[in-house]
């Protein structure tokens, strides 16, 4: 048997580093990304490239702006970051200006194992937007 | 480009770890069976590409979205907190 050893959790506000392992579309060879809070209430944060920090992206929680979004993990995509049930994972998508709008890639959500950090850009089968307007209250 | 030739049912084989079988094949559509190892990545080529596409547009524009969230209205996201972990 194994015991059972407790650690001091991971200091607050240091941000957490994402594995990739299968990369990023766009990022090369890139495997690792910090997930740092871009503002202070933590709507937005930013992906940020470990071995090259100025190749980042803002991202955002989508049910932060469309609360009836409902990704159907692909069951490849679930069994490589071990997700046993939705509780285990963390989501966010990526967020890109059209024409100083934000727009949010609902197609393609990042989606991390919450206690190992194992990430990946998952294509959903669904037929999601990869540009949704992101509407905010006025 | 290497250029094989197979019958419905056949397959080929790239690397050790990843079979390519042709299950099916109507008219101009062809059904594909991909047997590879769970870390290998399987997408439609096009909506890879536009995928590669949007994240280096989002890259580009980090700056410009970063200055867009900073003048956004606190609390402006319209709905409840994330409802997950």
């Amino acid at each position: 048997m194994e015991g059972c050893v407790l650690d001091d959790p991971r200091p607050e506000n240091e941000p957490a580093v994402l594995v990739f392992e299968g990369g990023i579309p766009g990022f090369g060879a890139h495997r690792q990304f910090l997930l740092a809070d871009l503002t202070d209430e933590g709507t937005f944060q930013e992906l940020v490239c470990v071995d090259e920090p100025g190749l980042a992206l803002v991202v955002a929680s989508p049910w932060w702006f469309f609360p009836e979004y409902r990704p159907d993990l692909p069951e490849q995509d679930r069994a490589e970051l071990a997700i046993g049930s939705p509780v285990d994972a963390a989501v966010f998508c990526a967020v890109v200006v059209d024409d100083d709008q934000l727009m949010m890639n609902l197609r393609a959500p990042f989606v991390v194992h919450a206690s190992t950090h194992r990430a990946r850009q998952v294509i959903l089968d669904e037929d999601q937007p990869m540009r949704a307007p992101v509407l905010t209250a006025t | 480009m290497l250029v094989l030739t197979r019958r419905t049912g056949e397959s080929i084989v790239i690397g050790n770890e990843v079979t390519v079988t042709v299950l099916d094949v109507r008219g101009d559509q062809v059904r594909i069976g991909i047997d590879a190892p769970k870390g290998v990545q399987i997408h439609r080529e096009e909506v890879f590409r536009q995928l590669q596409a949007e994240n280096t547009a989002a890259a580009e524009q980090a700056g410009r979205a970063r200055e867009l969230v900073a003048r956004m209205p606190r609390n402006a996201a319209p709905r409840r907190r994330p409802d997950q972990g």
